[in-house]
C-alpha cells in the first residue's frame, strides 16, 4: 500500500472543491484510494525535460499530477529535478500530489475573444 | 431505421498530433504568413501524406472561395494564438512554441518521413505569395474526386478527408506519455501552474540554503 501526501496547495484546492463541487471532490478522493493500491495502474508517466517521471491520473473531470517517491529516490536525475523540501520526512511508500487541474475536452479550450 | 452517422471528430491523439505538426510546419516555414496560406500549406502536406498512406495531419478540408479550408485547423490556430504559442500577427512560434518543439524534438526524429513531407511542401510553396498559391491549389486535382480539379469542385464539398486508421500504411508514432506531456505544453495555464507547484515544493530547501 502507498500513502497519499498532498501538497498544501492541493489541500486548499480540495477544501474548495468540497464546498463547491462535491461530486468532483468525491471522485478525486476515490482516485486517491486507487492510487494507494497501485499508483502505476491506469496512470501515465510524463516524459519531457521539465516534468520527467511525474505521473498523471484522470477522474471524469480532473487530472491529478503526482510523483511516486520511490521512483524519485531511485533516480538521482529526478531527485535533482524535484528536490522536495520534505523529502526526508516523507515515507518510503509516499505518493506526492502536486496538482489537480480540471480536465477539458480538446475543443472547449478554444475561447472566442 | 436510425443509421449511425460515420462523421466523427478527431480523437485526442489526432488533436495533439495535428497541433504538434502544425507548430512544426509554422516553425519550419520560418516566415510571416496569413491564415489562408497556413490552410493551403497544411492541406498540401496532408495530401502528400495521404497519397503515401501516412497518417500525420488529421484535418478534413472543404472547398471555399479561397480554396481548401478546415474548421478544425482554424480552431487550432486560434487556440495557439489565445495560448501564446504563436504570434498573433506573424503566426510564427513564440518562445513557448519553440520550447515545445525543442523538448519534443525526439518525436520529429522518429517520424522523419512525415517531417520530410512538411519540409518539402514548405520549400516548394511557403515562399509563394498567397494569391498565386491559391491559384496553384485551385488548379490541382481534387484528391477525393480525381476526375475534377479543386476549382471545379462545388463549394463546401470535401476535398480532403483525414485518413482512416484502417487505410493507413504508417501513422505518426506517439506514445501515451508523449501525448500526456504534449497536453500540458499545449495548455500554458496548466504548464505554468504545474511548474509553480513543483517550485513551491522546493521552497523550504531554498530558504534553508
Amino acid at each position: 500500500m502507498y500513502e497519499v501526501i498532498s501538497e498544501p496547495r492541493v489541500e486548499k484546492q480540495l477544501r474548495k472543491l468540497q464546498r463547491r463541487a462535491k461530486v468532483r471532490h468525491e471522485n478525486i478522493l476515490e482516485k486517491f484510494k486507487e492510487l494507494e493500491v497501485d499508483p502505476r495502474n491506469e496512470t501515465v508517466e510524463l516524459i519531457d525535460p521539465v516534468f520527467n517521471k511525474l505521473r498523471r491520473a484522470r477522474t471524469d473531470d480532473d487530472r491529478i499530477f503526482f510523483q511516486i517517491c520511490e521512483d524519485c529516490r531511485d533516480d538521482p536525475l529526478i531527485n535533482q529535478l524535484r528536490q522536495c523540501s520534505d523529502c526526508e520526512s516523507t515515507p518510503e511508500n509516499g505518493i506526492k500530489i502536486f496538482e489537480i487541474h480540471p480536465r477539458r475536452t480538446a475543443y472547449n479550450r478554444h475561447r472566442r475573444r | 431505421m436510425f443509421v449511425k452517422s460515420s462523421r466523427r471528430g478527431r480523437t485526442l491523439e489526432e488533436v495533439f498530433t495535428d497541433k504538434f505538426l502544425l507548430l512544426y510546419l509554422l516553425s519550419d516555414a520560418n516566415r510571416r504568413m496569413g491564415v489562408t496560406k497556413i490552410h493551403k500549406l497544411t492541406f498540401l502536406s496532408e495530401r502528400d501524406m495521404k497519397l503515401q498512406g501516412e497518417k500525420g495531419f488529421n484535418f478534413n478540408f472543404i472547398k471555399l472561395e479561397w480554396g481548401p479550408y478546415s474548421s478544425d485547423l482554424k480552431k487550432d490556430i486560434e487556440e495557439f494564438k489565445d495560448c501564446g504559442i504563436i504570434n498573433v500577427s506573424t503566426h510564427m512560434p513564440t518562445k513557448h512554441g519553440r520550447l515545445i518543439l525543442e523538448n519534443f524534438q525526439h518525436i520529429l526524429e522518429k517520424n522523419q518521413s512525415i517531417v520530410r513531407k512538411i519540409q518539402h511542401v514548405n520549400s516548394e510553396y511557403a515562399h509563394i505569395d498567397r494569391d498565386r498559391l491559391v491559384k496553384i491549389v485551385h488548379s490541382m486535382i481534387n484528391p477525393e474526386r480525381p476526375w475534377m480539379t479543386i476549382h471545379n469542385t462545388p463549394s463546401r464539398s470535401y476535398i480532403l478527408k483525414r485518413l482512416k486508421i484502417a487505410h493507413e500504411n504508417r501513422a505518426i508514432q506517439l506514445t501515451d506519455s508523449e501525448i500526456a506531456s504534449l497536453e500540458i505544453y499545449f495548455e500554458p495555464e496548466l504548464f505554468a501552474s504545474l511548474r509553480s507547484a513543483l517550485e513551491e515544493a522546493k521552497v523550504k530547501v531554498a530558504a534553508i540554503n
